[in-house]
Parts: C-alpha cells; structure tokens; sequence
C-alpha cells in the first residue's frame, strides 16, 4: 500500500528541509509496480544530504533500474525532528519514489560504508517496522542485505543484517535478483534462498555460521555450520567496471555534494600499512579515457550539475591522466563547471596537472602526507621527503592558490616527540613558504586523526593508542600550532574508540550495538548527537570487556574475526608487510614489481592487464 | 544578452523546496536544456537568474515569475521546446516572454500577491464569523523581524469561497507586497486561529504596479 499521502504532506509542514522526504528529482525513476517482479528498495543509513550523493548506491540504482523486471527505490534516515514526527504518528519508513513502506519491498539492500552508521542500520529496521534481530524477521519481511567498505568486518552486524554482499557489487546484485526471482517462483523456504546464493563470490550469510568462544569468552573462531557454507568467503571481485551512471539524481534542495562523480579506476597499487581501502579493492582497475570522456559528456546533458570529480583512491597514478585532462579541456572548454580531482600525490605532477585542469583558480589543494618524518614515513610506507613538500608548497603559492590543506595521524606505534615536532615544523615551514609567497591570505588548514588499526591492513593486528596519551598529543599539537593562519582539527577520541571497537569487534558486539541504539544512540558520526553515556552504559552492561578489541597488540597467528572474509590478499602478504614495518623497509608501488600480495594467484587474473 | 521572463506553476512535492533552491533549479534546468546562460563575472558566477517575491516554503503557486538572461538572442518558441524536458516534476511553463534589458528588477515590480488557501472541512459560521470580525478591525498587530506591524495594513481583500458538494473550501486572500516586511498568509491564519498544517496555501497571482513594460 502507497502511504496517505496527506498525512504524509502535514508531517512535511512541521519538519526543517522538508525536500529531503518528498523525492520527485529530476532523473528519480518511477515504475508501475504491478508490471515489475523485483523491488528493491536501497538504503543510506544517513540523512538525505549525505545519501544521495552516495556512488555505490548511484550505481545499483542504475543497475537495478535498467532491468524491466525489477525497480529499485531509495530511502534515507529521516533527521531527528521527521523521526520523532514519524514515531508519533506510526509512519513507518518509506521509499522516496512510490511512498511505499519499507516492509512492502522483496529486497533491502542498504550500503554501509563505515561503522559510525551501525546504529542508524537498526533504527532505519525499527522505523520500517521490522524485528531489528535477523532471527526473529521470519515471513514476510524483505531479505535485509548489507554492502559496503564496513562488511569487510560483518560480525558486529552479523546479527542484524541477512546476506551480506561483500566486494564490488554491480555485477552480483543482478545474480542475486535472479536467484530472488526463481526463489519465489518455487515456493520454498527462506534458507533454500540462502542455499542458492552460495556459490557466489562475495555472499555471507551469517545464520550460516556460529563463533566458537574460549573459557574467558574470548573470541576463538568462526566456523560454517554446513559444509554447502563457503569458508573462506571470497569477496566479489569485477575485472572490468561496467559503464559508469550518468543519470545521476539532481536534488530539489542544497545537499553536502551536488556534482557528477565519475569514477576513473577502482583500486591502489601505493600498498600504505595503514589503509583499509588500498588492501580490500585490489587490483587496480582502471577505465578508458574516451569512455570517461563520454559518461562526463552524457552526465553534463542529463543532469545540468556545475562540477564534476574524478574518483579513485589515487587519482596521480592512473595511468592515462595527461591524455584524461588534456581530452576534458579540448571537449568542455566553453563549459561553465568546476572539476575536483581529490586524492593527489605530492608531486609537481599534481600541481602541473591541477594548473592545467582549473587554469588560476585561488581555492586550496589538498595533500595527505601522514607522517613528517622519513622513519616513520618509512614504517607506514607513505614514502615523500618533506624537502619534497615544501618545494611543492612552493610552487602551489607561486601559482596564487592560498590554502594548503595537509592531512596528518597521529597514533602509530613508537612515534615520540620528535614525530609530533616534525609535523609542527613542516606545517610553520609551509606557512612561512605561503606568507612570503601570497602574504597574509596564506593558509594551512592541518587535520590529525588519530590511526585505527583497521581489518585487512599489515597493522591490523596493533593496538589503538590509549586515551591519555593521544590527548597529550592532541594538546601538545594545539599549544604549537596556534596562528591566525593555521586551522587545525582533530578527531574527537571518543568516536575513535568507537570505530575501533565496531571496525574490529566479533559477534559478541551485537548486544552492544543493540544495547546503545535502544538507550537512544543514532548518528553517531555527527560529533554533535554522539550519545557518548549511551555507549559506555551499553559497554558495561554487557560485560564483555572490549579493551581486549582495542588496546591489546595481536599475535599474527591466532583467527582474527575477520579471518573467514577474504580479499585476495594473503596473511602471508600481511605479515611480511608488517615486518617490513618494523625494519621500517620500504614496499614499492606493485606497478612496477609485483609483491605477490596473493591477488593474482586468488582471483587468476594478472593485474597489468586490467590498466590501459 | 537576451532576457526572458518566464510565468510557471510550482505543484506538487516541489512546493517544500524553498526559494534559494528554486534558483538551483531554473539554473540546471537551462543547463540541461543547453540554453546559454548568462553568468556573472568574478570569481564565483553566478548564473543570472531573478525571482519574483520569494515563495515561502510548503506553498504551490499557480503564477510564480522568474527572469533568465541567456547570451544571446532565442526564439521564444524554441526556449521552450528545450526547456520542456529538462524540467522537473512540480514545475510547468504558463508562459515566457522576451523582456527588456533594462527593465526594472522583478521584486520592485509586484504591488500586491493573492492567495487562495484550501481548508478541509473548516467550521463555516465560525470562520465566516472570524473573517467579518477581521474586515471590521483596524488595528491587528504582529511581530515580524523585531517590529510591531499592523496586519491591516497589509490586507487588501479576504473572503470565503464556498463550495456547495465538496468538503474543501477556500479562503481568498490579496496582501499588499512591502518588500521584506511583507505580511504572509500565515500570520492571517494564525488570527483565523487555523492550524498550519490544516491549509494548504497556493498563490494565485502577483500583480504588478503600473510601472511593468
């Protein structure tokens, strides 16, 4: 049943930004339902603002859509005052597109790219009306499906979400509407779904699997519970990006990013100890420039956006950039638009390259250097001398930008005084290099965050640095980086404490997590609603003591939680790279020589042949 | 430089999209339709687009008024037959017309606005009731920016539109246009002592003083 549309437009009348509820975008599409076998609605557990501009969830959408036997529809966290609005007149959640409630769809497949969102996966669940536990959802409720960069640790969700889908998913998502599709047809059980999904890469079906505990109730094992159930569970991987969405969804109302995303390769070969993302999308594949081209030529024409960016994890390293940004200025030089291309190497590659995409532009570049000195640059292998740095801070000033913004973190293992020093020097140096360039208008903006030993990386197995003395880091940078033309900013650390936790906790966490949403915990990465005495009360009623997730170093040979996902990359690869870390010897970018990560020898593909 | 002005609906969900997105709006909207649009120098241009007075938000509007300025000289016909597409839901074209360049801005231009604002099921002897006690009073006084102002000074006309089968009566409403100190139909319902959120408000006409060419 579509909801009452009235009801629906008077709560409207008494909430801020209203447009984030009502849909009707240019480019939305809206299909009959009763022509359609499949519905789809997909989820981003933020607000509007933040979701809709979401890629993944663009390119199911597109995927899902083209299909004339399925339709997928979006749905979106409603912010605090429509929830309270929604609560107190029972209107449960519903897609933007039809209006529909949640619980009429087959599928609910809701992208979770980071841990801070969990609770707000719970609360969409309960404001939908269905059963928050996987468990207790039996008849009609849609299957509740999880993608996403935080599903590469499932187990604190296990027992939230159904199917989990883990790895690249515009190929999957189609075999999975298939199988849905020829479930239904045969009038089985739920779990005979689950028995045909198994053979593909990339499916995690928790109910599939039960955890062994130790006598202190530590975490021993994850182990299947038939032998139909995949172990390990291979991450889906696609060889070749399918064409990328070009009828992106333009909002009625101001969002954080209203701009055409095109992105150029998926993947990094740079191999940074520190970085979940450059571990888990390996290897590097990369589009073809003219396809670019034609997706940005496409994109302009249906959507009428005034920027455009280039994504990757790296935009320096693909390959074909030259040629990419000399085709954009020969195709779109008339065009009114602005083109970001984030995720720069310091080099004076990325400032030629900028120079040559924006002309004299006076907004800021961004670097992430991490560390300032070479030891420790060494260790987290993010190689980049700071002479390096200040010749490109230089040249960056000399060409009338007046912000440089540098990303730092702070927290690694064995870094003193002498590191946070390094990262004061480099900064002043950099803003004495501006002043004398530009005068007063220089800027440095400096953001620290603090390192979390995330799944899948050569660190994974360290511990996050303890409170205390990441607050006497915090102060010391504070006290040394104060100027009028230094803006600093620092992650809060108890939302660090919280993502380790989420990022590397087993299914115990469950009752935490479901513990913390019913005391009133919900979007939790907006510093300003972060319930933090609704964690810590849910921390300690649980007994369970969660130090042990964080502060305690891992011996490489015991089963982490995530063991039983596999990216392709080898705990071989790991190891070795974490000693190479403690010699503080330096990994090369895998372009060049090959590693053997176990990529290639997992997927039986040869990584040079996926770049152009 | 070519300046058109174009009178359009705004219905539907887009009436709780508010003016400032508005503007986004007829911007992409001439962007997908491959119309030159005119911007302003500097460093941050702006596309050259002017409203009439503001539409407040969660109100649809039978005559909302907006003038574009494209770099050069299009055929009235074919800005619409590009436009029609690129339009999103909400929005219809009543009618664009080519303006003089120098023509003064739109917001100067507008003398006084009508409303009709749809009830449900109202109490018709009370509101016929309140509304005759509101002609007669001289003096109704309300808070806006800090300032005591005096509603009647903004209330041109009010009377009530019965409808003899259905439950949805009208109120019709002309309020004078004082450029940032314009009365709302809000604050008249709220002297109506009628719930918000019980009306829908649509804005039926923007007329112009005698200085429009």
């Amino acid at each position: 049943m579509s909801k009452s549309i009235s009801h629906l437009e008077k709560l409207l009348g008494r909430v801020q930004k209203p447009g984030r509820y009502t849909g009707g975008e240019f480019n939305q599409v809206v299909k009959d339902w009763s022509k359609v076998k499949t519905k789809i609605a997909l989820a981003f557990p933020d607000i509007y603002d933040i979701g809709s501009s979401n890629l993944g969830l663009a390119i199911l959408y597109d995927e899902i859509n083209r299909r004339n036997d399925s339709l997928a529809e979006r749905v979106y966290c409603p912010w605090i005052d429509m929830e309270k609005a929604m609560r107190e007149s029972k209107f449960s959640l519903y897609s933007l597109e039809s209006k529909r409630s949640v619980i009429d769809f087959d599928i609910l497949g809701i992208s979770i790219p980071y841990e801070l969102l969990y609770t707000n996966v719970i609360n969409m669940l309960d404001l939908s009306g269905m059963p928050i536990l996987a468990k207790d959802r039996y008849g009609q409720y849609p299957f509740v499906i999880a993608g996403g960069n935080s599903t590469f640790n499932p187990e604190p969700m296990a027992e939230f979400i159904d199917i989990f889908v883990v790895g690249d998913g515009e190929e999957i998502i189609h075999s999975i509407i298939d199988r849905y599709q020829w479930w239904k047809k045969s009038n089985r059980p739920k779990n005979y779904f689950y028995d045909i999904l198994l053979d593909l890469d990339g499916i995690y079906i928790p109910s599939l699997y039960y955890e062994t505990v130790g006598p202190c109730g530590q975490f021993l094992e994850l182990k299947p519970k038939y032998s139909s159930a995949p172990f390990p569970i291979k991450r889906h991987l696609i060889r070749q990006l399918p064409n990328p969405p070009t009828h992106f969804i333009v909002p009625n109302i101001s969002t954080v990013h209203s701009r055409i995303t095109i992105e150029i390769m998926r993947g990094c070969t740079r191999g940074c100890r520190f970085c979940q993302s450059g571990m888990i999308n390996r290897p590097i594949r990369e589009r073809k420039v003219n396809e670019i081209i034609g997706s940005i030529k496409e994109s302009l024409a249906n959507t009428g956006y005034e920027e455009l960016t280039l994504l990757s994890l790296s935009s320096s390293d693909y390959t074909q950039l030259v040629n990419l940004i000399e085709a954009i200025k020969l195709e779109f030089c008339d065009s009114q638009f602005d083109i970001s291309l984030p995720s720069l190497r310091i080099d004076s590659f990325s400032v030629e390259i900028t120079k040559r995409l924006k002309g004299i532009r006076h907004g800021s570049f961004t670097f992430a250097p991490e560390a300032a000195t070479d030891n420790l640059r060494n260790r987290i292998n993010k190689p980049i001398s700071s002479q390096q740095l200040l010749d490109i801070a230089y040249d960056i000033f000399s060409n009338q930008w007046t912000t440089i913004k540098l990303y730092f973190m702070i927290g690694f293992p064995e870094e003193g005084e002498k590191e946070l020093e390094s990262i004061v020097n480099l900064c002043h140096q950099i803003l004495s290099i501006g002043k004398q360039t530009v005068g007063n208008r220089a800027k440095v903006h400096v953001s620290v965050n603090t390192f979390i030993p995330k799944a899948h990386t050569p660190f994974q197995w360290l511990p996050l640095e303890d409170n205390n003395s990441i607050k006497l880091k915090q102060d010391y940078l504070r006290k040394r980086l104060r100027s009028p033309n230094i803006k600093l900013n620092m992650s809060d650390y108890r939302l660090t404490y919280l993502e380790a936790l989420l990022s590397r906790g087993d299914r115990k966490l469950a009752s935490v997590i479901k513990s913390a949403w019913e005391k009133g915990a919900k979007f939790d990465a907006w510093g300003d609603q972060y319930n933090h005495a609704a964690w810590m009360n849910a921390i300690e009623q649980s007994g369970i003591d969660v130090t042990k997730y964080i502060f305690q170093e891992i011996d490489p040979f015991i089963p982490l939680p995530w063991d039983h996902i596999s990216t392709g990359v080898e705990k071989e690869y790991l190891i070795r790279e974490f000693d190479n870390s403690l010699k503080g010897k330096l990994t090369t970018d895998c372009r060049n020589v090959c590693h053997a990560c176990g990529i290639q020898k997992s997927y039986g593909i040869e990584c040079n042949s996926l770049r152009y | 430089m070519h300046r058109v002005r174009i009178i359009y609906q705004k219905y539907g969900w887009l009436r709780f999209t508010g003016t400032l997105d508005v503007q986004k709006i007829w911007e992409r909207t001439c962007r997908r339709a491959k119309l030159p649009l005119a911007y302003s120098q500097g460093f941050h241009p702006q596309a050259r687009i002017q409203q009439a007075c503001p539409l407040p938000l969660g109100y649809k509007s039978s005559t909302e008024i907006v003038d574009i300025w494209f770099i050069k000289k299009i055929l009235i016909k074919q800005i619409y037959t590009a436009l029609i597409p690129a339009l999103p839901d909400g929005i219809h074209i009543n009618s664009i017309k080519s303006i003089k360049l120098d023509a003064p801005a739109l917001q100067s231009l507008i003398q006084s606005a009508e409303y009709r604002i749809h009830l449900n099921n109202p109490n018709l002897v009370s509101l016929n009731q309140k509304i005759k006690a509101l002609k007669n009073e001289n003096f109704i006084e309300f808070y806006k920016k800090g300032k005591i102002l005096n509603l009647r000074n903004f209330l041109e006309d009010i009377y009530l539109i019965e409808s003899i089968n259905k439950s949805e009566h009208q109120i019709f409403l002309r309020l004078k246009n004082i450029p940032g100190l314009t009365g709302r139909p809000e604050d008249i319902l709220s002297f109506l002592e009628i719930p918000l959120e019980e009306a829908i408000i649509e804005r039926t006409n923007l007329i112009f003083n005698s200085r429009e060419n």
